[in-house]
């Protein structure tokens, strides 16, 4: 049984009594759009499947307080349920802006290079060897030759010298913001010249190293 | 996230469900308790065997709508559809009518039968309101007419407690008099029904507000 929209308020009316065929047959007839409205407004699939799961959560949690107003009871219904994941959806967005913002707020405060590799699954899932390790770190120092003078500058005094922003900047005479916006881009070049695994793989060889 | 939204609910559902069935058990067994100690002080109608078998299969049917199906929709047990809903009101109403009337039901529209009694106030409009007064104060008390979201579910459990008590006299008294039978036991079902679906649909609305 599809109902589409007509008959929704009917099955909602018996879902709000406790009947769980009904709801079985609302959630058939309200998922598909739910789910085309959050993918549209998302643009990710898997997100859109999250987020729909999540809307109807919260509805069966607020049916409570649910009540159909007007002559066009089906079409409330569906209006209902689409204001929940349209508010979950925005809610979600603008978790992302949040991030990204905090990200660039406490861009002074963090190590670019543990910012990357936090994003990277561990050591332990890439399943590499030490003999894969040194090859890689190999090819993390010609990588590191790549790089632009000022770029490659920072990061060997950052990571191999092991001293902080504020020290380089000292050491170099210039503004500890330049010496950010310069190891950033350092990293962010490495990401792209090394790739992820290499990348993650150099963070966790220098860190021995410091540990050593 | 990877939970399955639907089946939570419907999981939630289910758990309401047995809940409600948990909860108006004992409802159920005391209505059974009460209706069997009634029956038992005022004894059965000596013919009640006797009667012809259509009628206490009506009777029967009764029994089954008033303890079982009525209760069951009125509660959120039971959730039929529209045509069903109405075929159940219909079958209340003419297992109540054949199986209290019985043969004088046919002698009625024949034109024919023995209407000794017009309207009274007798022993059996008594016993019936006061066989359904207990079962009405058990049916708000339970809490069973504020289940459902819509009024109508106190409506079912009032129809389901005017019943029960229709059958108890039916089963008690044994006078096939048509105006007996129509006046003190149907009229008294239904005076029953009035009373029982006023407090029912007023506390629905305290207990649904509160």
């Amino acid at each position: 049984m599809n109902p589409g929209i007509s008959g929704l308020a009917t099955l909602m009316d018996r879902y709000l009594d406790g009947d769980e065929r009904a709801f079985v047959h609302l959630h058939a007839a309200v998922t598909p759009r739910l789910r085309g409205l959050l993918h549209k407004l998302v643009r990710d699939s898997a997100t859109a499947e999250d987020l729909l799961q999540a809307t109807l959560l919260k509805a069966h949690l607020a049916r409570g307080g649910f009540e159909i107003r007007g002559d066009h009871a089906d079409a409330a219904v569906q209006a209902w349920y689409a204001t929940i994941a349209r508010n979950l959806a925005l809610d979600h967005l603008r978790g992302q802006v949040r991030d990204r913002k905090r990200r660039a707020d406490a861009h002074d405060d963090r190590d670019p290079i543990a910012e990357i590799a936090a994003d990277l699954p561990s050591i332990e899932e890439w399943q590499v060897d030490r003999e894969t390790a040194e090859e890689i770190a190999g090819r993390v120092h010609a990588a590191l030759a790549q790089l632009p003078a000022g770029q490659r500058e920072i990061v060997e005094l950052h990571k191999l010298a092991g001293l902080s922003m504020a020290e380089i900047a000292e050491r170099l005479q210039i503004r500890e913001g330049a010496v950010r916006v310069r190891a950033h881009r350092a990293y962010k070049a490495l990401a792209r010249l090394l790739g992820p695994a290499a990348l993650l793989l150099f963070v966790e060889l220098l860190g021995e190293r410091g540990a050593a | 996230m990877s939970v399955d939204a639907g089946a939570l609910i419907v999981g939630d559902l289910r758990a309401l469900r047995r809940g409600r069935a948990r909860h108006f058990a004992p409802a159920l067994a005391l209505s059974l308790l009460f209706v069997g100690g009634f029956l038992l002080l005022e004894g059965l109608r000596p013919d009640l065997w006797l009667q012809p078998g259509w009628q206490i299969a009506a009777q029967m049917a009764v029994w089954l709508l008033c303890l079982v199906a009525l209760p069951a929709v009125g509660v959120g047990l039971w959730f039929p559809g529209r045509a069903t809903r109405v075929a159940l009101g219909l079958m209340a109403v003419v297992a109540a009518l054949v199986g209290a009337l019985g043969p004088g039901l046919m002698d009625m529209f024949q034109g024919s039968g023995p209407m000794g009694q017009g309207p009274q106030l007798d022993r059996c409009v008594a016993s019936t309101i006061g066989a359904g007064l207990p079962l009405l104060a058990l049916g708000v008390l339970s809490g069973a007419s504020a289940q459902r979201r819509r009024a109508g579910g106190a409506l079912w459990v009032s129809g389901g407690v005017s019943l029960m008590a229709l059958d108890a006299i039916t089963w008690h008294c044994p006078s096939d008099d048509l105006g007996h039978n129509l006046f003190s036991h149907l009229g008294a079902a239904v005076l029953l029904l009035i009373v029982a679906a006023i407090a029912g649909l007023l506390a629905h609305r305290r207990q649904r507000a509160g």
